[in-house]
């Protein structure tokens, strides 16, 4: 890598293109003539690129991109193609250094256009802007196009009329949850409710003799009925009756029968109404008063039933006690629990016991086979439990609930939803929020200045101010007119776009914005504005000192949204890896595993860490089940009996190892070697591609649209690697394969997980696979025969690395792709960070501090 | 998934250039924004509307195919429930995506192999949808299992499933209430948009050229949506249709009420097909641990524990019992089609394609190859079993046949996902 630091100074304030163009000089036009000239004439113009000129406009649209490209490839050793004449080191030289001063010089620092917040970014600003808690976008709302892998870069935010739409109909929820249409009291009903209009789910209840009983206590949907035909309209006062009865209570135990309140689909928290004590002999009403909101419907549960099957080992003592007293009972389920899947689940399975302890009256069951019986049954509890409640259905003990009936609403009630919204409008409008002229003034300065991220102006107010007037005199209310000011907010430019203006550097509150959005994906907090307000985040000390704070104080947000778009981890939503790779893989894996390349990026920035910690640390994080069912560290090995263990994954931990070896930093991290194969194979062009692309730093140009991607078979005899030299014998494809392949081959020995190997799946069970071959080359020109040979490379050449991912930081945070100026000034500041510890932080805050960064 | 190789190429070939998608945006929510003009599809073309219905648990395989193909063939168990329309529909055994098992994968439905590809309703949508007052409907009868899909969107983004017959009622017929307020906050939000522009106006006074060709974008929505609103108002004014239709007081949305909210939705179907508000719609039937009462008798398993039913015939017969119902909701929907008639007087069904079918081939086993799968109506020659081997050369595959559906639509896509030989119907 050529360093040209020295010449940058030239290039420190943005420059706008020549006027004049630049002309070719005499020694470097014979360069030109002699090695280019054949294929880039005016005629032939291969890859539509024409060299044969002696000047060079800058004010023509491409010129700058062009010959950035033409200097790329020359310097790669791409250009001329390898089967014709190449300069000598000598005119190579004459070229290029010419060609990359005339680059700098005509490179403008900044030059994005306006940018839109994107998708993630109006979700925050929005959970800023407004106290409503559980905030989310509605369902369907536009994502974002991406370039140069961001989600970020100006260009393609595009605003189109169907995105306008989705953001006021996200207003419009946004202003019907602070100012509501006002409530009225529905007509009041009695309604009478017959068997056929409770519920059964799973074998929750069961109807016998003219009730739905109640036998087993638990969750909802295995153990309760509710009414199917029912939701309370408004939240209010109701009159309930229930008529109930009990079948073969325990004497010493009453069923206590638990009415409650839950949705109609009964699948969320149930609320308490209160409980009945059922007494035996005739059915009895019960009349009471309840509250119910809106959306909500009764709930009968059995609160004290003596079958409870939802914790195993209760339960399996609860039916050895039945076994054993039954006798009769255990020998048919015995004899019918046969086969793979036992006796059918429900009633059929009780209806089978029930012909087979007719028939057979008086069997028995040793101590041994019941004890065994039982154990077996317990274990598969949802399944046996459906089967067994219905002995309880028709035997009892149960409760019987016969009808029920509810009236109302008689008064309105406020529930816990309706109370947070009328908190929600408080917040956001202020205590004692009078609704006068002063009031609105200070509302909407106050408001304004943080929806558009500066003070609102004068005009500004007045006109929001105007909108609630206008429509109170048009007779609707205040509530309504802030409605409308709130929703004509969210569509004004002034929200959406960031980074206005025509100053090349950034003025103060934009800077606060690029600054925040940077590093918390949302909206400047009172301290940016404050220090933009006075004007003093201009100056560079104080630059430093809010970046460091930002660092400091963010959660995660920056290291999440960031490293899941550079190293592609977001991948992993949709990828589903194979089973025999990773047996017990669902989301909570997946977490962990993003969380990794999440907390490393996080510690590394704020330990202030060198850089080459991503490459080749003496340490990494994770935790027991990643640690030994991935990395195969020893001190994670499970115990001999150890089950595996399900739902949560422990948190990551930092874990030391010795340095230089296969395991620790980027390189064969987890979510990096899933995100770059398919979850089954490895594919070394695209592990490839992603080492150019995101660790050393040079990104091949796009493939022709005409090729097929190769299709590896990597349990047939021909090895991958023979399959991938047919790009060798292509020229047009070696150019770019020569550089892509070999560094892909390099993490070969990591499957598509991540775990090492050292020999490919074999094609049968029985057979033996492939030796993995590691070995690689640098585009340079170095040969490894493995990655650790890759992470040492990389970390005596540092320079590689952290450019790569100062221009990604840059790209991001910006929202524009770097130009041959900008690359050659991050570039100057990389250098010199180097010489002082190539730590993260510095870097970062260096980058910022630069004109990169302050540019519009 | 095979398909993140596909991905990550595409990621990379993004990488080096700016891909300005904004044709891709177009229907962004489903909603489609192509002017009317833009709708291409053939006024010739037989078929006018698609309703797409797909079971979670799909079908007892031996009960749903009949024993012989061809035009003789004998109506199965299942089939007999829709001796009526024998003429009228044809059934399909040995059709699927060629595609992975489990319950993940019940998805691809309408998708084809590719879970998030643009699924056939929506493909249908993009050109359909102009012609109509609502693009699509996306309707679930009996509370959605998590993260079941049924249809996606051109950006991947799994659409929204209704599951209250009420609120689509509402969309199809508002209250006199509820337009008094959409014409406000369509008015209202005409009058934000004048604040807007000129905002707007006085920010372009002071930002760059380039800035300006962004703004252009801005200006260039803002007016589009305004006269979008125009028309939306325009529309609220014109007289309601009539229907004679009355839901019961309370949303069958329990569970155990699946089959009766199936009804109602098969209904409100009809009754949007019959006034034009829409003519494509996609519907999931769910399926849970629910005890359905079948003729007053109580079931004595739920339907999720019957379908898993481990070959026992108690099982398998309940099973059956439920999944006639199914058949018999369909029948009462496809008689509803020919009785109502289109504007010019035909029967609906003759111009309505109706895809019934589902992702599980077999859930006993979580098996999704060889799905059941039945079309009636939308002009073809019905009468038929026909049956696939998939281990022939050359066997078509589920996309071959949404292929002949489009084709019938007058929507002339070459291939659906990987199938590009439409099925002769």
């Amino acid at each position: 890598m050529r360093m040209h630091f020295h010449l940058v100074a030239a290039a420190l304030l943005p420059i706008l293109a020549s006027a004049q163009p630049t002309v070719i000089p005499d020694a470097q036009l014979d360069v030109v003539f002699k090695y280019c000239i054949e294929c880039h004439d005016e005629l032939t113009a291969e890859g539509d690129l024409n060299l044969d000129v002696f000047e060079i406009d800058w004010s023509e649209g491409e010129a700058l991109e062009h010959w950035s490209e033409v200097y790329t490839r020359i310097d790669r050793s791409k250009m001329p193609p390898r089967d014709e004449p190449q300069p000598s080191a000598k005119e190579k030289e004459q070229i290029l250094s010419w060609l990359d001063q005339q680059l700098i010089d005509n490179s403008p620092i900044g030059g994005a256009p306006l940018r839109r917040l994107n998708r993630r970014e109006i979700f925050q600003t929005l959970k800023e802007l407004f106290p409503i808690s559980g905030f989310e976008l509605p369902l369907g709302f536009p994502p974002d196009n991406e370039s140069h892998g961001f989600d970020t870069v100006s260009e393609a935010l595009v605003i189109s009329p169907s995105h306008l739409e989705a953001y006021r109909d996200t207003a419009t929820q946004v202003a019907d949850y602070l100012f509501p249409q006002p409530r009225k009291l529905p007509k009041k009903e009695l309604i009478t409710f017959g068997l056929d209009d409770f519920a059964i789910s799973y074998s929750s209840a069961f109807i016998v003799d003219d009730a739905m009983r109640l036998a087993s206590t638990g969750i909802l949907t295995r153990n309760g009925t509710w009414l199917s035909r029912f939701e309370a309209r408004e939240s209010g006062t109701y009159r309930v009756t229930i008529d109930l009865s009990t079948k073969n209570p325990p004497k010493d135990n009453l069923p206590q029968l638990h009415l409650q309140a839950n949705n109609l689909t009964g699948n969320s928290n149930s609320r308490s109404l209160g409980t009945f004590i059922v007494q035996p002999g005739e059915t009895q009403t019960f009349t009471t008063d309840v509250e119910l909101y809106r959306g909500e419907t009764l709930v009968f549960a059995y609160k004290n039933a003596p079958l409870d099957y939802s914790d195993k080992a209760i339960y399996t003592e609860f039916l050895l006690d039945l076994f054993t007293e039954n006798p009769a009972l255990a020998a048919a389920w015995l004899k019918l629990d046969t086969g793979d899947r036992g006796l059918p689940r429900g009633g059929t399975g009780w209806d089978r016991v029930k012909i087979e302890m007719a028939l057979n009256p008086k069997a028995t069951s040793s101590a041994n086979d019941i004890k065994k019986l039982a154990s077996k049954a317990g274990r598969s509890n949802v399944n046996t439990g459906e089967t067994i409640v219905f002995k309880y259905f028709e035997e009892g003990p149960n409760i019987g609930v016969h009808a029920a009936t509810i009236e109302g609403p008689f008064t309105l009630v406020e529930d816990d939803a309706l109370r947070e919204q009328a908190e929600a409008q408080t917040r956001f409008l202020g205590k004692g929020f009078a609704g006068d002229d002063g009031a609105l003034n200070r509302f909407f300065s106050a408001y304004l200045g943080k929806a558009f991220r500066r003070p609102a102006t004068t005009r500004e107010v007045d006109d929001y101010i105007a909108i609630v007037k206008e429509e109170q005199k048009a007779g609707y209310t205040l509530n309504e007119g802030l409605h409308l000011a709130v929703r004509t907010s969210l569509l004004s430019s002034n929200f959406l776009y960031k980074e206005s203006g025509s100053s090349q550097l950034l003025p103060p509150y934009e800077l606060a914005a690029r600054l925040s959005y940077f590093l918390t994906s949302s909206p400047p907090d009172f301290k940016l504005m404050s220090q933009a307000k006075a004007g003093t985040l201009t100056e560079l000390e104080q630059l430093a000192k809010e970046t460091r704070r930002l660092i400091k104080e963010g959660n995660k947000t920056f290291a999440e949204d960031f490293t899941s778009q550079w190293l592609d981890t977001k991948l992993l939503d949709t990828l589903m890896p194979d089973s025999s790779l990773l047996k017990n893989y669902n989301d909570n894996y997946r977490l962990s595993i993003q969380e990794e390349a999440i907390k490393t990026f996080q510690y590394i920035l704020t330990e202030n860490q060198p850089l080459t910690d991503f490459i080749s640390p003496d340490y990494l994080f994770t935790n027991p089940t990643i640690g030994w069912e991935i990395y195969e560290l020893e001190q994670f090995k499970p115990a001999e009996k150890a089950k595996p263990k399900r739902g949560k994954l422990g948190p990551l931990k930092h874990v030391s190892i010795p340095k230089g070896t296969r395991r620790g930093g980027l390189l064969g991290m987890p979510a990096v070697m899933l995100a770059t194969a398919n979850g089954v194979d490895t594919q070394p062009v695209l592990r490839g591609v992603w080492m150019l692309e995101n660790i050393i730093g040079r990104p091949p140009p796009e493939p022709p649209n005409s090729v097929p991607a190769l299709s590896p078979d990597l349990s047939g005899a021909n090895t991958l690697r023979e399959r991938l030299n047919a790009h060798m014998a292509d020229a047009s494809c070696a150019s770019c394969h020569e550089d892509i392949d070999p560094v892909g081959f390099v993490l070969e020995n990591f499957d598509a997980v991540g775990r090492w190997r050292t020999e490919y799946p074999a094609a049968t069970s029985k057979g033996k696979g492939l030796p993995v071959d590691a070995t690689g080359v640098l585009p340079e020109g170095t040969p490894l025969k493995d990655v650790t040979d890759l992470k040492q490379w990389l970390e005596e050449h540092p320079e590689y690395f952290s450019n790569c991912l100062a221009e990604k930081l840059m790209i991001y945070a910006t929202g524009r792709a770097m130009n041959h100026g900008e690359k050659r000034l991050i570039e100057s500041i990389v250098e010199e960070n180097i010489v002082r510890g190539n730590r993260f932080e510095d870097l970062l805050i260096e980058l910022v501090q630069s004109e990169v960064f302050r540019a519009r | 998934m095979k398909g993140s190789n596909q991905h990550s190429r595409r990621h990379f070939l993004r990488a080096t250039g700016i891909s300005l998608a904004l044709p891709a945006l177009e229907s962004v929510r489903g909603e489609s924004i192509v002017s009317e003009a833009a709708a291409t599809v053939s006024p010739d073309a037989p078929a006018k509307r698609l309703i797409c219905v797909g079971s979670n648990l799909g079908y007892y395989r031996p009960a749903f195919y009949p024993e012989q193909t061809g035009r003789d063939y004998e109506l199965s168990p299942h089939l007999t429930h829709l001796e009526d329309h024998r003429d009228d529909f044809t059934v399909f055994s040995g059709l699927d995506h060629r595609a992975g098992n489990g319950h993940g994968n019940w998805d691809n439905f309408l998708c084809g192999p590719k879970i998030g590809s643009t699924s056939l309703d929506q493909i249908a949508a993009e050109k359909i949808a102009p012609l109509t007052r609502i693009p699509s409907f996306q309707l679930c009868a009996g509370g959605i299992p998590s993260g079941q899909k049924l249809s996606y969107n051109r950006q991947g983004v799994p659409l929204p499933m209704i599951e209250r017959p009420s609120v689509i009622y509402k969309r199809l017929f508002s209250s006199a209430e509820n337009r008094k307020r959409t014409d406000y906050l369509l008015r209202s939000g005409q009058s934000a948009l004048d604040t807007v522009l000129d905002e707007a106006k006085r920010l372009e006074k002071d930002v760059s050229t380039i800035d300006k060709a962004k703004l252009d974008e801005y200006f260039t929505s803002v007016r589009e949506m305004e006269k979008r609103m125009t028309r939306q108002i325009k529309h609220l004014k014109q007289p309601q249709k009539k229907v004679k239709y009355q839901l019961p007081p309370y949303d069958p949305i329990s569970p155990v009420l699946m089959l009766e909210a199936e009804k109602l939705m098969y209904d409100l179907v009809a009754l949007a097909f019959q006034t034009d508000a829409t003519r494509i719609a996609a519907m999931y039937l769910a399926g849970l641990g629910q005890v359905f009462t079948i003729d007053g008798e109580t079931l004595r398993a739920g339907y999720h524990a019957l379908s898993h039913h481990g070959n026992d015939p108690d099982m398998i017969r309940d099973l059956i019992r439920v999944e006639a119902e199914h058949i018999k909701n369909l029948n009462r929907f496809l008689t509803q089609l020919k009785t109502k008639t289109d504007a010019k007087g035909r029967p609906l069904l003759d111009s309505t394609i109706v895809l019934f079918g589902t992702g599980m081939g077999d859930a006993n086993r979580h098996a999704n190859d060889d799905l059941p799968t039945l079309v009636a109506g939308g002009g073809f020659k019905h009468g038929q079993h026909i049956a696939t081997d998939k281990k022939t050369d050359n066997a078509h595959r589920m996309g071959d046949l949404h292929l002949s559906l489009l084709h019938q639509l007058g929507v002339e896509e070459t291939r659906f996902a990987e199938a590009e030989r439409p099925m002769a119907i």
